[in-house]
């Protein structure tokens, strides 16, 4: 999850609307003072939905279609720059209504013009403005039809036309004597942008690339592995969603084996054996993966002895049912687990339910589970991960394969730190390699974590949670299913694409534990 | 003397031409393919015509067609068929696959993937130069019918199963993809009855879901979607209502992809 402050507000559904509309996906930001396009990128202001976004968004997304990158402004003055703004606004407009006829239900409630507004420059532009999208709109001013005629001949077709039209419109601003301060001026409807990207002079104050936070970059700095014996290094392919193609190698992967810790940890037992016993319970269907798929009275073959004790029956005119076929017998597989705890900074975070943090919540969710597993002779590994971009993503194995859950592993485990990102595709590859070897049938990855992926070297929100449904599913592929208990306050759409609806279940309190892993399981 | 007794494969026969729109050359190379026997997969997206091509070539072909739609509790026996009880005894019955192949007919298995790898293994001597099909619980080697022939269909995508190579290397192939705009609003028209316009509008909008493929849904609407679409415009829906119906809230449940699906059908129309 990141650590810095994120916009309230999601822009999935509008990235997705966009794409949608003309398949583009352009980068948004949102918290912005105005609605501007600056190197392809869109900024929008602050909003609480996103349905607020909708009309600029889709105004500004009609430019990156349906406009030139940029436009001659040569010979234009400030008046007839605006002109020319606004007619490119309205010619992008016509262009996408003519494509999406909805869209002039999400435009034209914002043009509200009237001849009330008066008779300045910007009321003019504004009027005219409304004039261009609005048909039952009449206007009575002689410059808004003359520009609505212009707008409507064949000069407007092209942006070379556009700018003829803003000369000649300009011109008359200029005989009407009508001031125009560049400084205050507004576009007007509110939800269009202020055309900045039209002009290359004027590529004032362009957006800033999403900064880091400090905190999040001193709290990154303080990574210091725990290292006992020998690392692990192994690179893993990323999914880059934009070429829709594996980046080999792209993510390095270094493993270390916790340390145990000096000192001795207070631990309420009881609470502890009580949440173990209660986990054996649905973790034990792990044991013998391959039930017996049908009932015996259904089946493939017959099984002899049933069927002489069937024809016994029937000629002592027995009606008992008598099953008659074998059923699959049940074959012992060797499932094997990883409990993968997600440590990053954001995980010192308070569980919804407060009183202790997400990362105690998941280290005492993975230490009861382990046990429960150790209990139920299933194989298992606990690895906790946290990232600081792709060439370092952390993973601190708490329990090998071939060590017994014993108080050292709970030592271990209380050891862990909050601290680094979330790069969660390369830990989910690193997690399903270990195990995919280990298990004869099926096995499973248990993510415990707050929910949300995410890097210092990546600004993309969408590209890890994309890497990350990639490496589901490429686990899937290889018999390693993938679940992950939420705690916190995660996006759940982002956790529910990465893992499937069923793939993720919502936990806050131990007690919560054993109904979720036996959902996840079902 | 019943039709069942002289032609144990009556019930399977295709008697109607089922409408199919080529898009390419896919019936003079499936033909070729149908000439000498060779297995074949038909892949890609559901709902693009798979199943209705080889509806197409069976009743083309004048051979019956037996379907199985398979999953993943198929097993052997639902295949190659079982022992069954009388009252005093057993009895063999024949499942489809050796119907198919003991009678000569087509047999098509949908969505193959989804059965258990130790069920596919059974269509592997059938697939190969041998063409048999080893009937062990009766101890019997079913030996193919010249005219039988074995089709496969699935549905490759990253969040399916992968074919075995020993399966897949048995068979030739045909990738099939939704048809482009003019083909799929003429089969969208011609399916449906709709006016060429109103279902252009069916199909431009069951594109743009289409862009949303990876990235939101797993796929976009399927031609099957479509048409059910046109149909509900016919019944005398609005545009906006029966693609709602048909196609934006049966795609996907994921609130986020719902919300922009139903923003774009409001800009659509």
């Amino acid at each position: 999850m990141p650590l810095t402050a994120s916009v309230a507000m999601s822009t999935t559904p509008l990235t997705h609307w966009l794409r949608l509309l003309w398949n583009i996906s352009p980068p948004l930001n949102t918290g912005s003072d105005l609605p501007f396009i600056a190197e392809g990128r869109i900024h929008l202001p602050a909003c609480t939905n996103w349905h607020g976004h909708r009309a600029a968004a889709a105004h500004a997304a009609a430019h990156l279609v349906y406009s030139p990158t940029t436009f001659d402004g040569a010979g234009l003055v400030p008046i007839a720059r605006a002109v020319m703004a606004m007619l490119e606004d309205a010619r992008v407009e016509a262009l996408a209504m003519r494509e999406l006829p909805g869209l002039s239900r999400l435009w034209r409630p914002h043009h509200v013009a009237t001849p009330a507004l008066g008779s300045t420059f910007e009321a003019l532009l504004e009027r005219l403005a409304r004039a261009l999208i609005d048909p039952d709109y009449e206007d009575p001013d002689a410059w808004v039809r003359k520009g609505r005629d212009l707008f409507h001949s064949d000069l407007a077709l092209n942006p070379a036309g556009i700018k003829t039209i803003a000369l000649r419109l300009g011109h008359d601003i200029g005989q009407m004597r009508l001031q125009f301060n560049v400084k205050t001026y507004r576009t007007a409807p509110a939800y269009r942008d202020d055309s900045r990207w039209m002009w290359s002079a004027d590529l004032l104050g362009a957006a800033s690339p999403p900064k880091t936070s400090g905190a999040s970059r001193a709290q990154d700095d303080e990574i210091a592995p725990s290292v006992d014996g020998e690392s692990i290094v192994v690179r893993y392919p990323e999914w880059d969603r934009l070429i829709s193609r594996h980046r080999v190698g792209w993510c390095t992967v270094v493993q270390h084996l916790a340390t145990t810790p000096k000192v001795s940890v207070a631990h309420d037992d009881s609470f502890m054996r009580e949440s173990v016993r209660r986990l054996r319970v649905p973790l034990r269907s792990l044991k013998t993966a391959f039930a017996p798929r049908r009932r015996p009275e259904e089946g493939e073959t017959f099984d002899i002895d049933a069927l002489i004790d069937r024809q016994v029956g029937r000629r002592m005119r027995s009606t008992a049912a008598m099953p008659v076929y074998r059923g699959p017998d049940p074959r012992e597989e060797r499932t094997a687990v990883c409990i993968l705890i997600d440590q990053s900074a954001s995980t010192a975070g308070l569980c919804k339910s407060g009183g202790q943090t997400i990362l105690e919540f998941a280290t005492a969710t993975a230490g009861a589970a382990g046990a429960a597993l150790d209990g139920e002779g299933v194989p298992c590994i606990i690895a906790g991960f946290s990232s600081h971009g792709r060439h370092d993503v952390r993973v601190t194995l708490v329990k090998p394969f071939d060590k017994v859950f014993d108080r050292s592993v709970g030592l271990r485990l209380h050891s862990l730190r909050a601290r680094g990102s979330t790069r969660l595709g390369a830990a989910l590859r690193h997690a399903s390699s270990q195990i995919a070897n280990r298990s004869s049938g099926s096995s499973w990855v248990i993510l415990i974590s707050d929910g949300e992926p995410h890097d210092i070297d990546v600004h993309d929100s969408r590209y890890l949670v994309e890497d990350a449904r990639d490496a589901v599913n490429t686990a899937a592929r290889a018999g390693v299913r993938i679940g992950c208990l939420v705690a916190g306050n995660g996006r759940g759409e982002d956790v529910r694409r990465i893992f499937g609806r069923s793939g993720v279940q919502t936990v806050n309190e131990l007690d919560e534990v054993p109904r979720a892993i036996r959902r996840l399981l079902a | 003397m019943s039709a069942i007794a002289t032609d144990p494969l009556a019930a399977y026969r295709v008697a109607n031409e089922p409408f199919y729109q080529p898009a390419n050359d896919e019936i003079s190379l499936f033909e070729a393919a149908y000439a000498r026997r060779l297995p074949f997969i038909l892949k890609g997206p559901t709902g693009c015509g798979k199943t209705r091509f080889i509806e197409h070539m069976a009743w083309r072909l004048q051979r019956p067609l037996l379907t199985v739609a398979c999953h993943e509790d198929l097993n052997a026996g639902d295949l190659i068929g079982r022992w069954l009880l009388d009252s005093d005894s057993t009895r063999w019955q024949d499942g489809p696959l050796t119907l198919a192949a003991r009678f000569g007919g087509i047999c098509y298995l949908d969505e193959l993937v989804e059965a258990r790898a130790n069920t596919t293994v059974v269509i592997h001597p059938l697939a190969d130069s041998r063409r048999i099909l080893p009937l062990a619980p009766c101890n019997e080697i079913v030996h193919a019918h010249p005219d039988f022939q074995l089709v496969i269909s699935y549905n490759p995508s990253p969040s399916r199963r992968e074919m075995k190579a020993a399966t897949r290397q048995r068979f030739c192939a045909m990738e099939f993809a939704y048809p482009d705009a003019e083909h799929e609003t003429a089969i969208v028209a011609r399916e449906t009855g709709l006016d060429d316009k109103r279902a252009a509008a069916v199909v431009s909008f069951g594109v743009r879901t289409r862009r949303l493929q990876n990235t939101g849904l797993d796929e976009g609407a399927s031609t099957r979607m479509l048409v059910r679409a046109a149909i509900l415009v016919t019944q005398g829906l609005s545009l906006t209502a029966a693609c709602r119906l048909a196609i934006v809230d049966a795609l996907s449940d994921d609130r986020s992809v719902q919300e922009a699906l139903h923003a774009a059908l409001d800009a659509s129309f």
